[in-house]
């Protein structure tokens, strides 16, 4: 067993603001009937864990046990009800998994089980009341080789590494995005209805309280995010590519909400300009039948040589652009909690070519570092990558 | 296995909140083996209940025409505190602190499962005001998102000359340890913090 004294400090971090950090990472890994696993006790090393086996045999069920562990969902999917394995018509009533695991010093227990009706988490034995709870607790990165939908896909592909990222580091950042989102909702239904004017006054207060304070901190984390991802495609692509990542607000170029934000303004600041522009925006969102703008339209604006990543890279910067968009949360992460997280690969180091991968496998070999890595070949993996535990994956069953 | 009669009783028991199969079944038999002077008492206990009805002055539970705090001499009769529930009278009551009257909305504002502004008792709300004694309107609706929307509401509505409109204050609680406050609480008690000396 790792004791403080074993654990060695990381490159560009100080310790955790909550004392010595200690060996990090996931000791053990359970799942029943998760998916393609009918039963499967895992005991993981702190290094590079390799988990190699044809397709369809359960590689990537034991990462998506995982992401239900840390996020309480799949990378996968919106639907719950896909993780309960199922032989022929017979589907298992639940599907459950746990880990046992280290952060900042202390031996944490938690537990996802999923039922068709809900899915319920427990921490240390105490059943959660949100899954808001569980954000933070475990924090994970995930590589998985949709990744290039970060850089050419909807907004809410990157909204959603920029969401994870807020609630696994910002409490309070959390808090507000939720009220937010719950006062939009009743918003939209005041648009369905054609409320009284009254009515939307209150709740585009209650929108604008929650932005306010939401708008700031998700600014402050995309500039650090942003500078952290500049640095990594400039090593990446040995300096031929700039790129710029930059807030976009939810909001039109032509309201003044966009500056405000980008120019650091507080929430006091913020609170009475944003009610003013739901308020102007009544009209023209009643037409439309929801509520055009605002955070939940919020993006990363992604730039390489100055023009729109999204529209005009190509595969090798897109790809290049993406990877660095993880990297970037990982380190993060890494920054803000004091604990690099964990980091779970679909079957994506196959893909990188020799500049991008040497410039991963880098990082995947620190020490302190924990990974979950799914191949369906070992061999090349393993010529470049210390592996700390492999384990073969076959017919859902998962052996050392 | 268990006669109908006790199984019905069992179904209702089970409806209570907190209340799940296992604890319903143990009410119903412990109901059964009291004999029927105790099931006699449970049923006049509960017949009795349709002579409970909401204040038509607050909308607390009375027992015939206005409730027992409205009737009563109150000492502040122009202070009005303005709650979502019945149950939370009875949590202020048992403060002994507020000295004022009440008034039960039913609820609180959510246009998603249609509880607009006329499923709650609003127009008594401004009756009571309109009639001028009240000189502070106090707003504790529920601390979330739906009981502030419905507490800005409220205030934008009845804005009037010669009224203080309030709401409580949030903070952490007596007794708590503040490294267990979770956060959103912790930021509102920092937001909302006032000099050590004077107010």
């Amino acid at each position: 067993m790792a004791s403080p004294g074993q654990s060695r400090q990381l490159p560009g971090t100080g310790p955790g603001i909550l004392g010595e950090s200690t060996a990090v990472g996931i000791e053990r890994l359970g799942l029943r009937d998760f998916r393609l696993v009918r039963t499967a006790d895992v005991d993981l090393a702190p290094g590079a864990n390799l988990f190699v086996g044809e397709n369809a045999q359960g590689k990537t069920t034991v990462l998506e046990a995982v992401s239900y562990l840390a996020r309480g969902r799949s990378f996968r999917t919106a639907r719950d009800r896909e993780c309960l394995a199922s032989a022929g018509d017979e589907v298992a009533p639940v599907a459950s998994a746990e880990a046992r695991f280290q952060r900042h010093g202390s031996r944490r227990l938690v537990r996802a089980a999923i039922t068709p009706s809900g899915k319920t988490f427990w921490l240390d034995g105490k059943a959660l009341k949100t899954v808001g709870e569980l954000w933070g607790v475990l924090p994970i990165v995930t590589f998985l080789p949709d990744d290039l939908e970060l850089v050419r896909g909807a907004p809410a592909e990157r909204r959603l590494l920029l969401d994870a990222l807020l609630a696994q580091v910002d409490p309070t950042g959390l808090a507000a995005m939720q009220s937010f989102n719950a006062a939009l909702k009743q918003r939209n239904a005041l648009i369905r209805d054609r409320a009284s004017a009254a009515q939307f006054d209150a709740w585009e207060a209650q929108m604008a309280h929650w932005a306010a304070r939401l708008l700031p901190r998700r600014q402050r984390l995309i500039e650090r995010l942003g500078a952290c991802v500049e640095q990594h495609v400039q090593v990446l692509s040995r300096g031929a590519e700039r790129v710029a990542v930059t807030h976009d607000t939810g909001w039109p170029a032509a309201s003044p909400i966009p500056a405000l934000v980008t120019d650091g303004a507080k929430a006091s600041a913020l609170e009475e300009p944003l009610a003013r522009a739901w308020r102007e925006a009544r009209d023209a969102d009643q037409d439309r039948l929801f509520t055009r703008h605002g955070p939940h339209r919020g993006d990363l604006s992604l730039r390489i040589n100055n023009r729109d990543a999204r529209v005009y890279a190509s595969q090798g910067q897109a790809r290049t652009l993406a990877l660095a968009l993880r990297l970037g949360e990982r380190e993060l992460l890494e920054q803000i909690t004091g604990e690099p997280p964990v980091l779970l690969l679909d079957d994506v180091l196959g893909e990188l070519d020799r500049q991008r991968s040497e410039h991963f496998i880098r990082l995947l070999s620190r020490d302190g570092v924990q990974s979950l890595l799914t191949a369906t070949d070992a061999a090349p993996l393993e010529a470049e990558l210390p592996i700390a535990a492999r384990f073969t994956v076959t017919g859902g069953t998962v052996r050392r | 296995m268990i006669p109908a009669a006790v199984e019905a009783l069992i179904a209702q028991f089970a409806r209570f909140p907190g209340v799940g199969r296992r604890s319903a079944e143990r009410m119903a038999f412990d109901l059964l083996a009291g004999g029927a002077d105790r099931a006699d008492t449970l049923r006049l206990a509960v017949e009795r209940l349709s002579d409970v009805s909401l204040c038509p002055e607050c909308g607390f539970f009375a027992e015939q025409g206005r409730c027992l705090i409205c009737s009563q001499g109150r000492q502040d009769r122009h202070q009005l505190l303005v709650v979502e529930r019945p149950m939370d009278v009875i949590a202020f009551e048992k403060t002994a602190g507020f000295r004022g009257l009440y008034h039960v909305l039913g609820g609180h504002l959510s246009p998603l499962k249609g509880i607009t502004p006329d499923k709650l008792r609003l127009i008594s709300l401004y009756a009571r005001l309109d009639r001028g004694d009240i000189t502070e309107l106090i707003l504790a609706t529920s601390p979330s998102v739906e009981g502030d929307a419905t507490s800005l509401y409220i205030a934008g509505q009845v804005e009037r000359e010669g009224l203080n409109i309030t709401r409580l204050g949030r903070g952490v609680p007596m007794g708590g340890s503040l490294e267990f406050s979770d956060a959103g609480t912790l930021r509102l008690a920092l937001e909302g913090r006032r000099g050590l000396h004077g107010s």
